[in-house]
């Protein structure tokens, strides 16, 4: 089974505070070296996930002024889908194991979702 | 980058028995690497070589130029639990004692010792095991030295003191200092390294970039114990 790199891990936790607005949109996102320093990982790590939301531009880098949480709408609900969507590669690399069929699989989640 | 630190075929013998076989590895500068294997193979006795303390079969080279256990030098240190600071004195008598070969920086001192708790003007016998430990690890990456060696720093270190200590060793690194790390407590550091050599058996079994460990175990301890079980 495929895990997790640090940094993704790093920067879903940056886009759940997103969503929980405990990291609010539009605002500086603290520096790499803080960054690291409070969440206790190599700044190189710290430094992948910033990059990796950039390249989905959900901080966005200007220029002398630091990096800034997107105030765009629509990129921040792309946030949703980009969770759900490393929720479900997880799900799949965890079943990808278990021989049952796609409809049975299907149904239980479905079944699932209902008794939420 | 550079290589601050070049280890070239570095042996031990203890009588008959071979305890390191032909070490070599390269360190890049700027990096915070876990030095790992099981009780006595040998990592306390790497560090002391590399520390530039011990006789060495075999070449090490730091920032260049290479190790003679005959000349002390200041771009290397060791922090060990048996190389004990003079706990006659305070660690602010203990810091300028060091600024007779090192470069202090007195800030730093300052600073990690309001976060650990650590009095700067109480003599160091006064000290639980744990905070000497600190102590010395501050007066240790205060200094200008650029290789720092930190053998098991964090065993007699409370938990709550030592997301402290990570947060140190971090600061350290974005100063510009390469640390070499060997714990048993490795996947509490697991998170600050950039990479993990592993000694069993004399040699070095593996030599891998964390993020390589990360794609294949959820931990280190377990990538280990896959890793032997593949045995």
């Amino acid at each position: 089974m495929k895990k997790k790199l640090l940094y993704i891990t790093l920067a879903e936790s940056l886009m759940q505070d997103i969503l929980s607005g405990s990291l609010e949109a539009g605002s500086k996102v603290l520096s790499v070296r803080d960054m690291a320093m409070q969440s206790k990982v190599n700044p190189k790590t710290v430094q992948k996930a910033f990059e990796y939301l950039e390249a989905r531009e959900i901080f966005e880098s200007r220029h002398g002024e630091g990096r800034f949480v997107t105030s765009d709408a629509q990129k921040l609900q792309s946030i949703k889908a980009l969770l759900i969507e490393e929720e479900i590669d997880n799900f799949i690399s965890v079943i990808a194991n278990i021989d049952i069929p796609k409809e049975e699989i299907l149904k239980l989640l479905a079944n699932k979702l209902e008794d939420k | 980058m550079k290589n601050i630190l070049e280890v070239k075929a570095v042996n031990q013998k203890i009588q008959d028995d071979i305890i390191l076989d032909k070490i070599t590895f390269n360190v890049e500068d700027n990096s915070i690497i876990g030095l790992f294997g099981p009780n006595g193979v040998g990592k306390s006795t790497l560090l002391r070589k590399i520390a530039n303390c011990e006789i060495t079969d075999g070449d090490i080279y730091i920032n260049g130029i290479a190790n003679d256990f005959t000349k002390f030098r200041t771009d290397v240190m060791l922090v060990t639990s048996d190389i004990d600071i003079p706990r006659s004195l305070t660690l602010n008598q203990y810091c300028s004692l060091l600024e007779l070969s090192f470069d202090v920086d007195k800030a730093f001192v300052k600073e990690y010792a309001q976060k650990l708790d650590i009095n700067l003007n109480k003599r160091i016998s006064t000290f639980s095991k744990g905070n000497r430990e600190m102590a010395q690890l501050i007066a240790c990456f205060a200094t200008h030295s650029n290789l720092i060696l930190l053998d098991e720093p964090l065993s007699a270190i409370d938990i709550y003191k030592r997301d402290t200590v990570l947060e140190m060793i971090i600061d350290s690194k974005l100063n510009g200092k390469t640390i070499i790390i060997t714990t048993h407590l490795i996947d509490d550091i697991a998170d600050i390294l950039d990479r993990v050599i592993y000694i069993h058996d004399t040699k070095i079994d593996f030599d891998l970039d964390i993020e390589a460990i990360q794609i294949e175990s959820s931990s280190i301890a377990d990538y280990l114990k896959n890793h032997f079980r593949g045995e």
